[in-house]
Order: C-alpha cells, then sequence, then structure tokens
C-alpha cells in the first residue's frame, strides 16, 4: 500500500516545528506503524535527509516508550493500543495520515515526534514508591488481601507510563497516571505507612510540572492502551481531600 | 497552611471548590424554579410569593451567601479553564475525540460564559428594573413578550441544560464517587436533572406568551 504522511519535524526544543509531507512507498500491510516509519526512515536517509525521530523501545505494547498522535488519537485509531503494535493494515491505502507529537507543556518536544516526558518520573519519584526494605517474601496468609482489592491494584499497576492520557486529555492533565499510580499502593497493605503523604506529595508535583485540572471528560481512558479506569482518578481524588484533611502537615 | 493551598494552589482542591459551589448552586436553582413556577398558577400567587420573599428579614443575608457562591464557582471554574488552556500552549493540527466527551462536557466553559451573561441580564431586568410594590408577574410577562429576549433566554436555558448534564456527574467523581452501582444511577438523576431545569424554566414565556398574556 502506498499512503501519505504528514509529520511534525522540529530540530529541537528551541526551534520551531512545521508538518512536512512525505510518500510511503510499497508499505506492507502486515508492518506496524513504527516499522512503517522506519521504512519511510530508510528512505530518507537514503536520500540525505534526517530521518524521523519518534520514541520506541519494546514494540510489543509493554514499555510505554513509543507514543505519536496518529489523525488526532494518541496511539492512533484503536482502542487498547500502542502504536507500535498498531497495524497497518488498520489503514488503507492512499490514505493521508497526519502523525504529531503528544502535545503538553509537560511534555516538550525534544525532537520531531519525541517529548520529554520526565514529568512524569518526577511525579514518580516524589511520592510513587514504597520506602521498606521488603527482604524475602513473608509467609502468604501473613498479610491478608482481599480478592477484589488485588484485582483493582492490579488493574491499576497495568498502567505503563506512556502519557497517552495526557495527549489525549482536552487538558492536559495527568490525572489518569497518577490516580492510577496512587490506586495500586492505596488499595495494597504495603502502601498504607506513606499513603497520605503520597498522595499529596504526586498531586503537588503534578500541578508543578504544568500539568492541567481533569473535568472529567474521560478522553484519558478511551485513549489509554492500557484501559485504566477514571475510577482510579475518583480514588485520587478521595485520597487527597482525605490526605488534606488529616495530614497534621 | 493544607487547606488554604488545598482549595487554591491545587488543581484537585480547586476542581472540588468549583464541584462544591457547582452542587450549591443547583439547590439555589431547585428553589428559584420552584418559587417560579408560581408564575403558571397566576399573578396572586407569583406577587404574593415575590413580595413574601422581598420581605423576608433574612433576604439579604441570603443573597450576600448566594453571590459568594455564584462568584466562588464562576472565578474558580474560570481559573481551572484558563490553566487547562496553559498546559497546551500547541495545539493540535488534528483534533479527534477517543470517545469520551459528551456534548455537556465539551461545552462546559462556553455553557457556563453564556449562564453568567444570562445571569447578569437576570438580575438587571428582574431585579434592578423591577419597581417595588408593582406586579414582578406582569414585569416578568411583558419582558417575555420581548422576542429577541426570549429567545435569548431559551437558549440560556438549553446551555445550562448543558451544562448541569456534565456538571452533576462531573461533581460526583470530582468527589471520588465512581461506583459500580452508584455511578449509573447519578448519571441519570444528572440528566434528569438537566433536562428538568431546562425544561422548567423553558416552559415559562411559553406559558407567559401563550396562556399567561391572555390572563
Amino acid at each position: 500500500m502506498n499512503l501519505t504522511l504528514r509529520v511534525w519535524r522540529q530540530k529541537d526544543a528551541s526551534s520551531e516545528g512545521q508538518f512536512e509531507t512525505y510518500e510511503a512507498q510499497d508499505i506492507s500491510p502486515d508492518q506496524s506503524f513504527l516499522e512503517m516509519l522506519d521504512a519511510v526512515n530508510e528512505d530518507l536517509i537514503v536520500a540525505g535527509k534526517a530521518p524521523i525521530a519518534f520514541d520506541h523501545d519494546c514494540r510489543e505494547g509493554i514499555c510505554g516508550t513509543c507514543s505519536l498522535v496518529i489523525d488526532g488519537r494518541a496511539h492512533g485509531p484503536d482502542s487498547g493500543k500502542t502504536t507500535c503494535s498498531l497495524h497497518m493494515r488498520r489503514f488503507s491505502d492512499g490514505d493521508n495520515i497526519v502523525i504529531e507529537p503528544f502535545r503538553a507543556k509537560a511534555f516538550p518536544v525534544v525532537r520531531d515526534l519525541v517529548t520529554d516526558r520526565s514529568s512524569f518520573d518526577r511525579i514518580i519519584q516524589s511520592g510513587g514508591y514504597i520506602s521498606v526494605k521488603t527482604g524475602s517474601a513473608v509467609e502468604a496468609n501473613a498479610m491478608p488481601v482481599p480478592k477484589e482489592n488485588s484485582d483493582l491494584a492490579m488493574d491499576a499497576a497495568a498502567c505503563i507510563g506512556c502519557g497517552a492520557c495526557v495527549a489525549a486529555c482536552p487538558n492536559a492533565s495527568a490525572m489518569l497516571f497518577i490516580g492510577a499510580k496512587v490506586s495500586q499502593m492505596a488499595l495494597l497493605p504495603q502502601g498504607q505507612p506513606e499513603r497520605e503523604q503520597r498522595v499529596l506529595k504526586m498531586v503537588d508535583t503534578h500541578d508543578a510540572e504544568g500539568f492541567g485540572n481533569c473535568t472529567n471528560e474521560y478522553e484519558c481512558m478511551k485513549a489509554c492502551p492500557k484501559e485504566i479506569d477514571v475510577a482510579n482518578i475518583a480514588r485520587l481524588n478521595r485520597e487527597y481531600l482525605k490526605a488534606t484533611i488529616t495530614t497534621r502537615d | 497552611m493544607r487547606l488554604i493551598k488545598y482549595a487554591v494552589g491545587s488543581s484537585i482542591g480547586r476542581k472540588q471548590v468549583v464541584a462544591l459551589t457547582g452542587l450549591l448552586l443547583v439547590g439555589f436553582l431547585a428553589s428559584h424554579l420552584s418559587g417560579n413556577l408560581l408564575i403558571l398558577f397566576g399573578p396572586e400567587a407569583f406577587d404574593s410569593y415575590a413580595e413574601f420573599l422581598a420581605a423576608h428579614p433574612l433576604l439579604i443575608p441570603a443573597e450576600i451567601g448566594l453571590a459568594a457562591v455564584f462568584i466562588t464557582h464562576i472565578v474558580w471554574g474560570l481559573w481551572v479553564s484558563f490553566q487547562n488552556r496553559a498546559a497546551r500552549p500547541d495545539r493540535y493540527e488534528v483534533n479527534e475525540n477517543e470517545g469520551g466527551r459528551t456534548p455537556g462536557s465539551a461545552t462546559m466553559k462556553y455553557t457556563g460564559v453564556m449562564t453568567l451573561i444570562y445571569l447578569l441580564i437576570h438580575i438587571y431586568t428582574m431585579k434592578i428594573q423591577h419597581v417595588a410594590g408593582t406586579s414582578l408577574w406582569n414585569h416578568a410577562v411583558n419582558w417575555f413578550e420581548i422576542a429577541p429576549y426570549t429567545l435569548f433566554y431559551l437558549f440560556a436555558m438549553v446551555g445550562l441544560g448543558l451544562h448541569l448534564s456534565h456538571g452533576l456527574k462531573s461533581a460526583a467523581q470530582t468527589f471520588g464517587i465512581n461506583h459500580p452501582r452508584y455511578t449509573p444511577v447519578i448519571e441519570i438523576v444528572g440528566f434528569v436533572l438537566a433536562v428538568g431545569f431546562g425544561v422548567g424554566f423553558g416552559i415559562l414565556p411559553i406559558w407567559s406568551l401563550t396562556v399567561g398574556s391572555q390572563l
């Protein structure tokens, strides 16, 4: 199949970017979206031009490194899928495809389609951890966890931190991300000692990084490749209100 | 310190301020609508209710409280809105919805501003312009006979309904209420109330122009 791509090109963070048009020739429907970009890049290199920079790593939908907004949708047109798991058979011969980076003040463009998502790392560093030495595994019944809670915590922990929630949010808010990260620990016994301080610090960092405020449009949940539920945002809101009232700071 | 930071300096706190004041305003709307529906019962019923309110000793404190709630809701709402705009300085070339937005959620800030404009006109026409001691019923029905005013009024009530269609369920989520048992009920109640308020207020000019003006 042959496609026409309009791709965002930007030399570096301080340069102005613009869209460039490229023809993607002889693309196999079995190629992934990133493999299609690889093929385009090979042609660009042969022609002596700079290849399109884009983030990628595992290419099997589990690492959260790939990104891209394809025809206005984070990780492309399918729900529950990362860009690396999107295949060209989803498109038709002759299609025009617009490819943009994730856009948010907290995700500045580094080059072309690569954005700096280290603001997520700083949110995690501010509270998204458990500071106890776990040692060897304890006896299974020493720490009872209700099945429902373990399921909900596992669902929240499926978040791969790709940032699609921010990209899809009309307000560039990262509430689904911190909702998932706060929930996975608030639901389990190991998360209890730092429960209060965690949510306060993570929300503070989220706000300081320049993410927007959630207005409950739920675009994040629909865009999330791991289909994280917005019930995690509700839990975050509860945890934050509770911690604000009970903290002795 | 935490509480100030919560209400002023945190995203979730600011949202909860908007949600709480929004819910209080829904309570006001309910009492306002129930009072206004007395228009349908003729001038005596409506005017005696209006005079009772005007003479009530708690009217001024209630109005001050209501104004404070309105202003907080508007200022905090706009503040959140401007911040959200600033969180994405470079816009997308292609804007495609992922499937979560609703007509109500996507238009929240516009319907909010429209309701504010309506509110200012409403206070001017029905409160400042109304001469004490004369029939408020006559005053209101006369205004509804002015076509551009009534069209704007109906337009504003559709906006109010849209605003509430997202506002009520959004407020629940903002306070952390999201449960497989209750959320579907909250969504239905929110929708019914939004339609109820829109139709309830919208019926007033229609009734005034068809039945009321004949009385």
